[in-house]
C-alpha cells in the first residue's frame, strides 16, 4: 500500500484585504500518496494556488492541519520550514523560475548546493538528468538563452535533483505553447512512472489534466470533486 | 553565495557602475582631503612652533602671561646645561627678549627686540631667510639693529641710520639706548613687520642692563615629542622654570587647527551620508525589482537570514570593489601631491593665521595611519549599514507573498 505524502485536514486560508476578508480556502481535505500524478483543477480564484502554496509550506494556514511527509508544516517557523521545503518539496512554478545570473546546470543544482552536495556529487546527479530531459547541448547557457519551454525543463531537474518526497508545480504550462506543454507533461510523466517522483500540480490548463491521474477540484475554495482515472482512461 | 552575490551586483551593471563610482570617488576625496589637511597642520604646527620660539620654551616664572621685561632669568646657565643634557633636544636658542620704544626724529614704534645669536636662530626661526636690505647680525656691526620692514618704515630709516631704544630693565628703571640700523626684514605678516627688532645677545642685555641673563631659551625637539623633551626639563629643573610646550604658548593656534579638524570631519561625514543614502536607494531597488525571485529562492529553501545575506554580500562585494578602487585613486593622487605638491603661493601668498605667519603655500598631502585606517572603516561601515533595511525587507518577505507580487 503506498505511503501518505500529504494529509491535509480542515485547512483555511483567508486573506484581508484592506477591511475586505477573503476566504481562499474554505475547509479543505486532501490524502496524497505516494506515486501519485494528480491535478488540483479549478478555474481562476478556486483556492487551488493557495492550497498547494499551503501543503509546500510557502504560506500559513489559517485554520486546519497539514502533513507533508510526517511532518506538521502548519506549526512550522520561516527558517524551519525553508530546511523543511529544501529537504522535501521540489517547486515549478509558472514563471520566474530560475535565477538568471546562473546557467541552466547552476540553477539546476542550486538546491543541492544549498543541501551541501559536493560538487562532484552535484555533477554526478545533474549531469544524466540534464542530458534526460533534452538540455545536454544547453547546460551552460543562461536562462535568457533558453526557451520557455527549456526553462521549464530546468526548474523540473531542479525540483527533482534532490530527491524530494513531492514536486509541487503551479501552472508550469501557463506560458508554454502547446508542443512545449506536451513535451513538458511527458516528461514529468515519465520521471512519474520511471523514477517514481510524486507531483501535485495546481493548474487549468486541460492539457494537465488530461495528463492527470487524478483531478482534484475546487470551487470558490472548497474541493468540489476527486476524479481518479483509471489506467484505462489514462491511455 | 559569494558567487551568486558576485553576479547579481552585474546585472544592472550601469547602476552598479554608478554605485561603486560614487562610494570610490568620495572615499578617494575623502583620502586625499585628509592627507592634505594633516599635511597642511603639520605644516600649521611647524610654523606655530618657530613663531612661538620654539618646540618647547623655558622661561622665568610667570614670562609668558605678562611679557614683562622684569622676569627674566637671572641664571640661565642650570636651564642652559639641562637642555644640552636633554635627550631629544634637537638644537637650542638663546634670546633676550625686550618691549619697548623705538624713536627717530619721525616716529616712535612699540618693538619687541629679540636678542639673537643668528647661527643658534637658523634651527628655530631663523628671520635671517626674510631679509630684504642690509645684513642678518654677521658679528661684526656695533649695536646692530634689524627692524620689520613696517617699522622701518614707520621710523622712516634707512641702512646705517641710528634709532633710540627706551625700554624698562630687569629692574623696574626706565633706559635708553642706542641702535645702529644694519638690516631690514620682511616677513609678509603686518603685525610682524611693524613691531618685529633684532639685535645681538650681547647688545641686547647691554641695552638694559642684563648682563648675563636671558628672558627665554627656544628649544627644538621633534613634534611628536616635544611633551616627552618638557616632561624630562620639568624633571631636571623642577619650577625654577616656566617651560612650555608651543601648543601651550600659542592656544589659539591648537584651537584653529581642531576647528578646521572638526569642519573636514563633518565635510567627510556629510559627503557620506550622501553616499549612504544612494546605495541606500540602490539597494532598495533591488529588493523592489527582484521581490519574485527573493520568493523563488525562499521557496526552494533559502531561509531568511540567507536571503538576507545574499544582499549584505552583495553589499559587501559592492563596498569591496568600491574602495578597492577608491583607495587605489585616493593613494595616487596623495602621492602625487605628497611628491610635486600643487602651489598656492601665487594665490594666498603670506597669510597670517592665528598670529602665525603662513608663507609656504605649496600644498603637500600625508598619511596618518591611524586616520585613514579610521575613515576606511568608517566607509565600510556606513556602506553596509546602507543595506541593513534592503535586507531586513527582503527577508522579511514570505515565499506566498513574494511570489504573489507581480501576479
Amino acid at each position: 500500500m503506498a505511503e501518505t505524502i500529504i494529509n491535509v485536514t480542515g485547512a483555511r486560508r483567508t486573506f484581508v484585504q484592506g477591511e475586505v476578508e477573503v476566504h481562499a480556502l474554505r475547509g479543505a481535505d486532501l490524502k496524497v500518496e505516494s506515486g501519485e500524478f494528480s491535478v488540483l483543477a479549478g478555474p481562476s480564484g478556486s483556492g487551488k494556488t493557495t492550497l498547494l502554496n499551503l501543503i509546500g509550506c510557502i504560506d500559513e494556514a489559517t485554520a486546519g492541519t497539514i502533513q507533508v511527509d510526517g511532518r506538521d508544516v502548519t506549526s512550522m517557523q520561516r527558517t524551519e520550514g525553508a530546511k523543511f521545503r529544501l529537504d522535501h518539496i521540489g517547486f515549478v512554478f509558472q514563471a520566474y523560475n530560475l535565477l538568471p545570473v546562473l546557467t541552466a546546470y547552476e540553477n539546476a543544482e542550486f538546491v543541492l548546493m544549498l543541501q551541501g552536495v559536493p560538487a562532484a556529487k552535484r555533477k554526478e546527479i545533474v549531469e544524466p538528468l540534464m542530458r534526460r530531459v533534452g538540455l545536454g547541448d544547453n547546460m551552460h547557457r543562461k536562462p535568457h538563452q533558453l526557451s520557455g519551454g527549456q526553462q521549464q525543463r530546468v526548474a523540473v531537474v531542479r525540483a527533482i535533483a534532490s530527491n524530494p518526497s513531492i514536486v509541487l508545480a503551479d501552472e508550469p504550462t501557463a506560458n508554454l505553447d502547446s508542443e512545449s506543454s506536451k513535451a513538458l507533461l511527458d516528461l514529468m510523466l515519465e520521471l512519474n512512472r520511471e523514477q517514481g517522483v510524486t507531483f501535485l500540480f495546481a493548474s487549468h490548463d486541460q492539457m494537465v489534466m488530461d495528463h492527470a491521474r487524478r483531478i482534484v477540484r475546487l470551487d470558490s475554495g472548497k474541493i468540489v470533486a476527486d476524479e481518479h482515472k483509471n489506467d484505462e482512461e489514462e491511455e | 553565495m559569494f558567487a551568486v552575490a558576485w553576479r547579481n551586483l552585474w546585472r544592472n551593471s550601469t547602476r552598479s557602475i554608478v554605485s561603486i563610482s560614487a562610494i570610490a570617488f568620495s572615499y578617494a576625496l575623502f583620502l586625499v582631503t585628509m592627507g592634505i589637511s594633516d599635511s597642511s597642520y603639520t605644516k600649521m604646527e611647524d610654523a606655530a612652533a618657530d613663531s612661538a620660539g620654539g618646540s618647547v620654551l623655558i622661561h622665568a616664572p610667570g614670562y609668558w602671561d605678562s611679557r614683562m621685561n622684569d622676569i627674566v632669568m637671572t641664571d640661565p646657565n642650570p636651564a642652559l646645561a639641562a637642555v644640552k643634557s636633554t635627550a631629544g633636544v634637537e638644537g637650542s636658542a638663546r634670546r633676550v627678549l625686550i618691549n619697548g620704544l623705538l624713536s627717530t626724529s619721525s616716529g616712535n614704534v612699540a618693538t619687541l627686540i629679540q636678542g639673537v645669536d643668528p647661527e643658534e636662530e637658523k634651527l628655530v626661526q631663523n628671520a635671517g631667510q626674510y631679509l630684504k636690505e642690509g645684513t642678518f647680525l654677521t658679528g661684526d656691526e656695533e649695536d646692530p639693529l634689524v627692524l620689520g620692514s613696517g617699522a622701518a618704515h614707520e621710523l622712516n630709516v634707512k641702512i646705517g641710520d641710528r634709532v633710540v631704544l627706551t625700554a624698562t630693565n630687569p629692574d623696574g628703571d626706565m633706559e635708553r639706548a642706542l641702535f645702529h640700523v644694519t638690516g631690514i626684514i620682511h616677513t609678509g605678516s603686518r603685525q610682524l613687520d611693524d613691531i618685529a627688532a633684532y639685535t645681538s645677545i650681547p647688545a641686547a642685555q647691554k641695552s638694559i642692563s642684563m648682563a648675563g641673563q636671558l628672558t627665554q631659551i627656544g628649544i627644538v625637539a621633534p613634534r611628536d615629542a616635544r611633551h616627552v623633551v618638557k616632561d624630562r626639563l620639568v624633571g631636571a629643573l623642577g619650577d625654577k622654570y616656566e617651560i612650555m610646550t608651543w601648543d601651550e604658548a600659542m592656544p589659539e593656534m591648537v584651537s584653529l587647527i581642531e576647528m578646521d579638524a572638526a569642519f573636514a570631519n563633518i565635510y567627510g561625514l556629510v559627503v557620506f551620508l550622501v553616499v549612504v543614502f544612494a546605495v541606500l536607494n540602490t539597494f532598495m531597488m533591488i529588493v523592489m525589482e527582484r521581490i519574485r525571485e527573493f520568493g523563488l529562492l525562499s521557496a526552494i529553501g533559502l531561509t531568511p537570514k540567507q536571503v538576507a545575506a545574499l544582499l549584505v554580500y552583495e553589499s559587501l562585494l559592492m563596498a569591496l570593489v568600491a574602495m578597492t578602487i577608491g583607495f587605489a585613486v585616493g593613494f595616487g593622487i596623495h602621492s602625487y601631491i605628497h611628491a610635486y605638491g600643487i602651489d598656492l603661493t601665487a594665490i594666498y601668498g603670506d597669510v597670517e593665521m592665528g598670529g602665525v605667519v603662513m608663507g609656504d603655500w605649496r600644498l603637500r598631502s600625508e598619511v596618518n595611519v591611524s586616520r585613514w585606517i579610521g575613515a576606511t572603516v568608517g566607509v565600510f561601515v556606513l556602506t553596509m549599514s546602507a543595506t541593513i533595511y534592503p535586507a531586513y525587507k527582503a527577508a522579511k518577505l514570505t515565499p506566498a507573498q513574494a511570489m504573489r507580487f507581480f501576479q
